[in-house]
């Protein structure tokens, strides 16, 4: 086998291998047994150098959230099929803080250090995750102003909208039964858009953010499956 | 053939991931007491934040919970099947968090224009294995520095190519070499199996 296959190996192994050239690479992986071979034994070597990391230890109560988790064979993927799911999560959102804290709490920290340091410390940042099976790594993150009641969205890597359809942005807000309008917007052709947004009623506890696809010029009343979602 | 080492006093990956297979509960227990401690170990290293790793680690025996059908004993050994997939996740996660923070910065700058201007468990636990451990460091420390600090980046890093090649100063063309021939030494000294 020659250097530069060693080299592909070796860079896919690590993740290092993106595009094309990984596919091209995957595609020779499924015909070439030892192709293959190598690429299993460089993947086993280098999981070895895991043993390398100063010891850590997870703590006992993860444990058990765990096992708990597969016993209750919770599914994790977003129900999509039924549009009011989404919804109704979205409202326990808004009425179980608790429960939120305890799922997001790991972004809740960085967002709470990110807060800290800031200057505008009077604004709220929500990062926005994925709910789309077909684009995992959609992100968006909300940077919002409660006293001016006005906001920035960012996203990346969302599909592009068709045409008779738009994205909207919602706010959740405990003080209304459903979530607050906070305008439509389109993505471009690379997944990317920034708006600036004002909600269509004043928003006082913005407890989470969603984003659904809806028809062309969006709804009064989310009624199409959320796409991102986050607090 | 499967590729485990057989170690006294336990049971062997194969026997494990049949009765997972079958979703015995029990045996992920065992699975999450052998590999959970490492595994949690590597996933720190790459993101250097407690709860983020937690919340990695749990996406991560999840999904090894739900894809054990998926394991191929001929292809990988348990540990190294649970090392790359926990890996994967931690990079990505890595990855998310280096965009949303680049979003973040980009979100602010742009308000701010516009609005403001476990102990018990060591011995079924291959990552506390002192003399494994020991023979992956060792293996390490004879490569030549240039090629460990390329695999190292490579590993744990979360980084692509370009910024590794950034990151060091050095050539695209000579940190793929130095990836490539440090793997492939460290894979003759430490030989083609996992723990």
């Amino acid at each position: 086998m020659n250097e530069q296959v060693q080299e592909q190996a070796s860079l896919y192994v690590f993740g290092l291998l993106e595009g094309e050239d990984a596919a091209v690479f995957e595609r020779r992986l499924e015909s070439d047994v030892n192709l293959r071979a190598l690429v299993d034994e460089l993947d086993a070597t280098a999981a070895r150098l895991a043993l390398t990391a100063p010891v850590h230890s997870p703590p006992p109560e993860l444990r058990s959230r765990i096992l708990s988790e597969i016993r209750s064979n919770k599914t994790i993927a977003f129900p999509r099929r039924n549009a009011w799911v989404p919804w109704a999560i979205a409202a326990c959102l808004a009425l179980s803080v608790c429960y939120l804290i305890a799922e997001r709490a790991g972004l809740r920290h960085r967002i709470k250090r990110l807060e800290e340091r800031d200057v505008l410390a009077q604004i709220q940042i929500a990062s926005l995750s994925s709910k789309l099976e077909s684009a995992p790594n959609a992100n968006a993150v909300v940077v919002w102003d409660e006293k001016k009641q006005r906001g920035i969205l960012k996203i990346t890597r969302l599909p592009r909208n068709s045409e008779d359809h738009d994205y909207q942005l919602w706010l959740v807000d405990p003080r209304y039964k459903t979530p607050v309008d906070g305008g439509v917007f389109h993505v471009t052709d690379d997944g990317t858009q920034s708006v600036s947004f004002k909600p269509a009623s004043p928003v006082r506890e913005a407890k989470g953010f969603a984003i659904s696809l809806e028809r062309k010029g969006g709804v009064t009343k989310a009624e199409g499956p959320i796409v991102l979602l986050g607090k | 053939m499967a590729k485990t080492d057989p170690q006294p006093g336990r049971e062997d990956d194969a026997a494990l991931v049949t009765k997972m297979k079958a979703g015995d509960e029990q045996a992920f227990a065992v699975f999450y007491d052998r590999f959970a401690p490492g595994v949690f170990s590597m996933i720190y290293a790459i993101l250097r934040d407690q709860k983020e790793s937690e919340d990695v680690l749990q996406e991560a025996f999840l999904q090894m919970w739900k894809r054990t059908v998926t394991y191929d004993p001929a292809r990988s050994s348990l540990f190294t099947w649970a090392v790359m997939i926990s890996r994967h996740k931690a990079i990505d996660r890595f990855r998310t968090r280096q965009r949303q923070s680049r979003l973040i910065d980009a979100a602010l700058l742009e308000l701010d224009e516009r609005l403001t201007s476990p102990g018990q468990q060591e011995a079924d636990d291959p990552f506390a294995r002192r003399d494994e451990r020991e023979r992956v460091r060792a293996a390490l420390a004879q490569l030549g520095e240039a090629q460990r600090e390329a695999i190292d980046l490579a590993f744990f890093a979360g980084l692509t190519q370009t910024e590794i090649a950034e990151r060091l100063g050095a050539p695209l063309g000579t940190v793929k070499a130095r990836i490539r021939r440090g793997l492939l030494a460290l894979r003759e000294m430490l030989g083609g199996r996992s723990p």
